[in-house]
C-alpha cells in the first residue's frame, strides 16, 4: 500500500517556497485571463511605443521641441497630471507625455489581474470549490501575484524590444520599459493588499487604483511645487519612476525601491490574509435598513439607488480635479495667453486664447466620463446575467421601461451630471485663480455640456448591443469608446486621416476643431435616440436571459 | 372547470439543443399543480415561456386567458414568481428588496408582509450579497406570497430551505390554495409534491410523459404483492397482468396490474395463503419509473400510459 500511495500522492507543488498548488492556480489564471492579459499588454505597450513613434511627428524640429520644453516648464498642469520633463530631446519629451497614461494603464491591468485571481474568485464562491483541494492557504494570492509580476516582466521585454527596434538609445529604451513594468509591479502589490480589505472585487480594484492615482498626484504636487517640496516625489513609487528620467541621463538607482515595495506589499497582504476568514474583509460588513426609503419604489429609483455611490465618488473626484486644474491653469494662462503657440491653438479651437488650455483639458476628461457612462449602461446586462432582472421582469415591469430606466441613467448620470460638475469646477477654479467665478462657471458648463451628445451616442450603441447582441454587449460598448480614444490620439499624431476620425468617432463631432457638419450636436442626439429605440426594439424580441 | 394555464405542443430550441419538444400542460384554476421531471427536462424553460421571458418557437401557451409573451407586463400583475436560483441586488438589504418588489406591483399589505417575514424567520437587515441560498429563496418567497395574486409560479422553491422552513412553506401553500389561489409548483421533493399537489405533470426531455392526479398515477401503476403460500406457486406466472414473479421457497413476490388483482387474489386463495401484503407503489418508485429509461416503457400495461 505504501508504495502505491507514495506514487499517487500529489507532488507538493511549492517545494517550500510557494504555497502548495500555486502552479495549478497560475495555469488557471493564465487560462481565465488570457484575453485580459493580451489586451492589457498590447494596450500598455501601444501607449508607450505609439507615443514615442508619434513624438518625431509631433515635434519634428528643434524649435518645436524647444517650444514644448518651454510649455512643460510653464504650464503647471502638464507636470501635475503627466510628469516632469528632463530634457528637450524628442525621446525624453515622448517619455514625459507617455508617463501618466503608461503607468496608469500598466497598474490598471495588474490590479485587475490580482483582483480577479483573488477577491473575485473568493466573492463568487469559486474559491470555495477549491477549498477541499490540497492547496496552500494563500496559493491564490501567490498565483495572482506571480501572474501579475511575470506579466510585468513580459511588458518590460515587449516595450524595450519595440523601442530598440525603433532605433532608440538602448539605455533610455530599457529605462522606459522598466518604468512601465514597475508601475505594473507596484499596482500588483497595491491590489494584493486592497483585496484583503474590501469584500467586493469592484471595491477592491477601485481602492487599489484610487491609491495609485492618489500617489500619482502626490508626485505631481511635489514636482509642481519643486524646490524644498521635491522630497514629495520620493515619497511614493510613482515619484521614483518619474525620477528614473528615461532618455535624459537615466538614474537607475531610482528603481531600487520598487522590488522592496513589492516584497513589503506581498508580506503585508499575507499577514492581513492570515487575520481574516475566507470571504470576509478587514472592513466590517454593515447590515442594511429593514425598510426601504419611501422613494425606492420603481425601476428608475432602483437604478439610482444602485448607481448613486459610484456617481458620488466620481463627482467628487471630477470636482477636486476640475478645481485644481482651473485654479492652476488660470494663473498660467494669464501669463501665456499671448504666446504664439497658444494663440494658434486658440484660433484652431475657436476659443479665446485664455481658454485654450481648459478646452484641451475638458476634451481629455470626456473619455473617463464616457467610460463611467459605458459602465452604467452595461449594468442592465449585469442585471440580466445575475438574475435580478428576472426578478423584476417576472413582475409587472415591462422590458421597455426596464431598459429605458438603465439607458436614461447612463445618459444622465455620467454625461450630464459629471460634465456639469466638471464645467462648474473648472469654471470656479479658474475664477478663484484670477477671474470672475460665475462667468467662468457659465462659460465652462456650456462647453462641457456640449460634449454630452457624443457620450450619448456611445451609450446608445451599448443599449443597441444589449438588445441585439447581448453576449457581445460589453465588448461593443468598450470598443466604441476605445475607437474614439485611439482615433483621436492617432489623428493628432497624423497616423490616420481626419475623415476616418470623423467617420468612426462621435467625439470628433463635438470638438470645435474639426468643424464636422452643421447641427452636429442635433444629429448626434437624433442618432443616439434612434440607436436606443432600435436597441429596445431588439430587446423586446429576444429571450431573457441570454 | 376553467384553466389557469393551457399549453399545447410547445417547442423551444436553443441552437442545436431542444429544450421543449412538444410540451403539453394544463393547470386548472384553484389547484396546486406539481411540475416534475429530472434535471434538464425543460421545467425552467417551460416556466420562462409562461412568464414571457422566453419566446417559444411553436405551440400555444395561454396563461390566465392571455398570451404570456405579448401581454407579459399586464399578466404579471396577476401572478408572482419565485425563480429556482434567486439572485438579489448585492447592496440592497432584504427589507429594501421586499419593499421595492412590492411597490413595483403597486404596493402590498404591510401586515401580510410582516406576518410572512415573521413566519419564515427572515432577517430583513442582511444585504443581498450576504444571504445564503436558502435565505435568498425566502426573500423571493415572501415577496411572491405577499403579492396578492391569482397565480403563483414556484420553481423549486424549497431546494435551499431547511426542514422546518419547508414545513412552513407547505403550510403557507396549503393556506393559499384554501384562499383560491392557483399554484404551479416545480419540485424534486416528492413528499412535498404528495403533501401539496392536486395533480402533477411529469416531463422528460421537453415532453410531458404523464399528467394526472396522484391517485390516478398510483391506480395506473403496478401493485407489489408478496405472499407466503402453503402450497407450490402453480399457475401464477400464467395469469394476465402479473409481472416479475420471483419464487423463494414458499414465498412469492410479484408486480401486478391493478385490474389483475381480483384474479390474482382468487388464485392465491386457491393456493393457500399464510401471509399476504399488497402495497401500492411508493411515489419514489412511481417517479423513478417515469424519470428513467424510455418514455413508453416501464409502467403498467399500456392502458392510459399516454396522455
Amino acid at each position: 500500500m505504501s508504495a502505491r500511495a507514495a506514487t499517487d500522492r500529489p507532488r507538493p507543488a511549492g517545494r517550500g517556497v510557494l504555497p502548495a498548488g500555486t502552479g495549478h492556480l497560475v495555469r488557471l489564471a493564465l487560462r481565465r485571463d488570457r484575453v485580459l492579459i493580451a489586451v492589457w499588454l498590447t494596450a500598455t505597450a501601444g501607449i508607450v511605443l505609439g507615443g514615442v513613434a508619434a513624438a518625431e511627428a509631433t515635434y519634428p524640429t528643434p524649435e518645436a521641441r524647444q517650444e514644448r520644453w518651454e510649455q512643460l516648464r510653464t504650464v503647471p498642469v502638464f507636470v501635475l497630471f503627466q510628469s516632469r520633463a528632463f530634457s528637450a530631446g524628442a525621446e525624453a519629451l515622448a517619455a514625459q507625455q507617455a508617463f501618466a497614461a503608461a503607468t496608469m494603464c500598466a497598474a490598471l491591468g495588474a490590479v485587475l489581474l490580482v483582483v480577479r485571481g483573488t477577491r473575485a474568485e473568493e466573492s463568487s464562491g469559486r474559491r470555495e470549490l477549491l477549498a477541499g483541494a490540497p492547496l496552500g492557504r494563500h496559493a491564490d494570492l501567490a498565483a495572482a501575484l506571480a501572474v501579475a509580476l511575470a506579466s510585468g516582466a513580459v511588458l518590460a521585454t515587449v516595450v524595450a524590444g519595440g523601442l530598440l527596434a525603433a532605433g532608440l538609445p538602448a539605455a533610455g529604451a530599457v529605462a522606459l520599459a522598466l518604468v512601465t513594468a514597475s508601475a505594473a509591479w507596484v499596482g500588483a502589490g497595491l491590489a494584493a493588499v486592497a483585496v484583503q480589505f474590501a469584500t467586493g472585487p469592484g471595491a477592491a480594484a477601485a481602492l487599489a487604483l484610487g491609491v495609485f492615482y492618489a500617489m500619482h498626484m502626490v508626485r505631481g504636487l511635489g514636482a509642481l511645487a519643486g524646490g524644498r517640496a521635491l522630497w514629495l516625489t520620493w515619497l511614493v513609487p510613482n515619484g521614483w519612476l518619474e525620477n528614473v528620467r528615461p532618455f535624459a541621463d537615466e538614474r537607475w538607482w531610482a528603481l531600487a525601491p520598487v522590488p522592496v515595495w513589492v516584497a513589503l506589499a506581498a508580506a503585508a497582504a499575507l499577514a492581513l490574509a492570515d487575520r481574516r476568514d475566507l470571504g470576509s474583509g478587514l472592513l466590517p460588513r454593515r447590515g442594511g435598513p429593514v425598510r426601504a426609503k419611501r422613494w425606492l419604489g420603481s425601476v428608475p429609483a432602483l437604478v439610482w439607488r444602485l448607481d448613486r455611490a459610484s456617481l458620488l465618488v466620481w463627482a467628487s473626484a471630477v470636482a477636486v480635479t476640475g478645481l485644481a486644474v482651473g485654479y492652476a491653469g488660470a494663473g498660467a494662462m494669464a501669463e501665456y495667453a499671448d504666446m504664439p503657440w497658444v494663440r494658434a491653438m486658440a484660433a484652431e479651437l475657436h476659443v479665446a486664447p485664455a481658454d485654450t488650455f481648459f478646452v484641451y483639458v475638458v476634451f481629455a476628461f470626456v473619455f473617463p466620463i464616457a467610460a463611467q457612462a459605458v459602465l452604467t449602461a452595461l449594468r442592465v446586462r449585469e442585471e440580466e446575467r445575475a438574475g435580478t432582472g428576472e426578478l423584476l421582469l417576472a413582475g409587472p415591469t415591462g422590458r421597455t421601461g426596464w431598459a429605458l430606466a438603465h439607458a436614461a441613467a447612463a445618459a444622465f448620470t455620467a454625461p450630464v451630471v459629471l460634465l456639469l460638475v466638471l464645467g462648474a469646477a473648472v469654471g470656479a477654479g479658474s475664477g478663484a485663480g484670477g477671474g470672475e467665478v460665475w462667468a467662468g462657471v457659465a462659460r465652462f458648463t456650456a462647453l462641457t455640456l456640449s460634449l454630452a451628445p457624443a457620450v450619448w451616442v456611445v451609450v446608445a450603441v451599448t443599449v443597441l448591443a444589449h438588445g441585439a447582441v447581448p453576449r457581445l454587449c460589453a465588448a461593443v460598448g468598450w470598443s466604441v469608446l476605445a475607437v474614439g480614444i485611439l482615433t483621436e490620439v492617432a489623428v493628432k499624431a497624423g497616423l490616420v486621416p481626419e475623415a476616418l476620425f470623423l467617420l468612426v468617432s462621435p467625439f470628433a463631432h463635438v470638438n470645435p476643431y474639426y468643424q464636422s457638419v452643421p447641427a452636429a450636436h442635433a444629429l448626434l442626439v437624433a442618432l443616439a435616440a434612434a440607436l436606443t429605440a432600435a436597441g429596445v426594439w431588439a430587446l423586446r424580441r429576444r429571450d431573457l436571459p441570454v | 372547470m376553467s384553466e389557469a394555464i393551457h399549453v399545447l405542443g410547445l417547442v423551444k430550441r436553443f441552437g442545436s439543443t431542444t429544450a421543449l419538444d412538444g410540451l403539453d400542460l394544463s393547470v386548472r384554476t384553484g389547484e396546486v399543480h406539481g411540475f416534475l421531471g429530472p434535471n434538464g427536462a425543460g421545467k425552467t424553460t417551460a416556466l420562462r415561456v409562461l412568464l414571457g421571458l422566453t419566446r417559444a418557437d411553436s405551440g400555444t401557451a395561454r396563461l390566465l386567458g392571455g398570451d404570456p409573451w405579448r401581454d407579459a407586463a399586464t399578466l404579471h400583475h396577476r401572478l408572482a414568481y419565485v425563480p429556482g436560483d434567486v439572485a438579489l441586488w448585492p447592496g440592497l438589504s432584504g427589507g429594501e428588496i421586499l419593499d421595492l418588489l412590492g411597490r413595483v406591483r403597486g404596493g402590498t399589505d404591510p401586515r401580510r408582509r410582516a406576518e410572512l417575514v415573521d413566519r419564515f424567520e427572515l432577517d430583513t437587515r442582511t444585504r443581498g450579497r450576504a444571504y445564503s441560498k436558502g435565505n435568498r429563496q425566502k426573500v423571493a418567497l415572501v415577496a411572491a406570497l405577499a403579492a396578492d395574486t391569482e397565480l403563483l409560479v414556484l420553481d423549486e422553491p424549497t431546494s435551499g430551505l431547511d426542514p422546518l422552513m419547508e414545513e412552513v412553506f407547505r403550510r403557507t401553500v396549503a393556506e393559499e390554495r384554501a384562499r383560491g389561489r392557483t399554484v404551479l409548483l416545480s419540485s424534486h421533493i416528492l413528499s412535498e409534491v404528495e403533501a401539496l399537489c392536486d395533480r402533477v405533470s411529469i416531463i422528460r426531455a421537453g415532453r410531458t410523459v404523464r399528467s394526472a392526479t396522484l391517485a390516478e398515477l398510483r391506480h395506473l401503476s403496478r401493485v407489489t404483492v408478496t405472499a407466503r403460500l402453503t402450497g407450490p406457486p402453480d399457475g401464477l406466472s400464467g395469469l394476465p397482468g402479473v409481472h416479475d414473479l420471483a419464487v423463494e421457497g414458499p414465498s412469492v413476490r410479484l408486480h401486478a396490474d391493478p385490474e389483475a388483482l381480483g384474479a390474482l387474489c382468487a388464485r392465491l386463495a386457491e393456493l393457500g395463503v399464510r401471509d399476504l401484503t399488497a402495497r401500492p407503489p411508493t411515489l419514489d418508485e412511481l417517479f423513478l419509473r417515469h424519470y428513467a429509461a424510455e418514455p413508453r416503457e416501464g409502467v403498467g400495461t399500456g392502458t392510459g400510459e399516454d396522455r
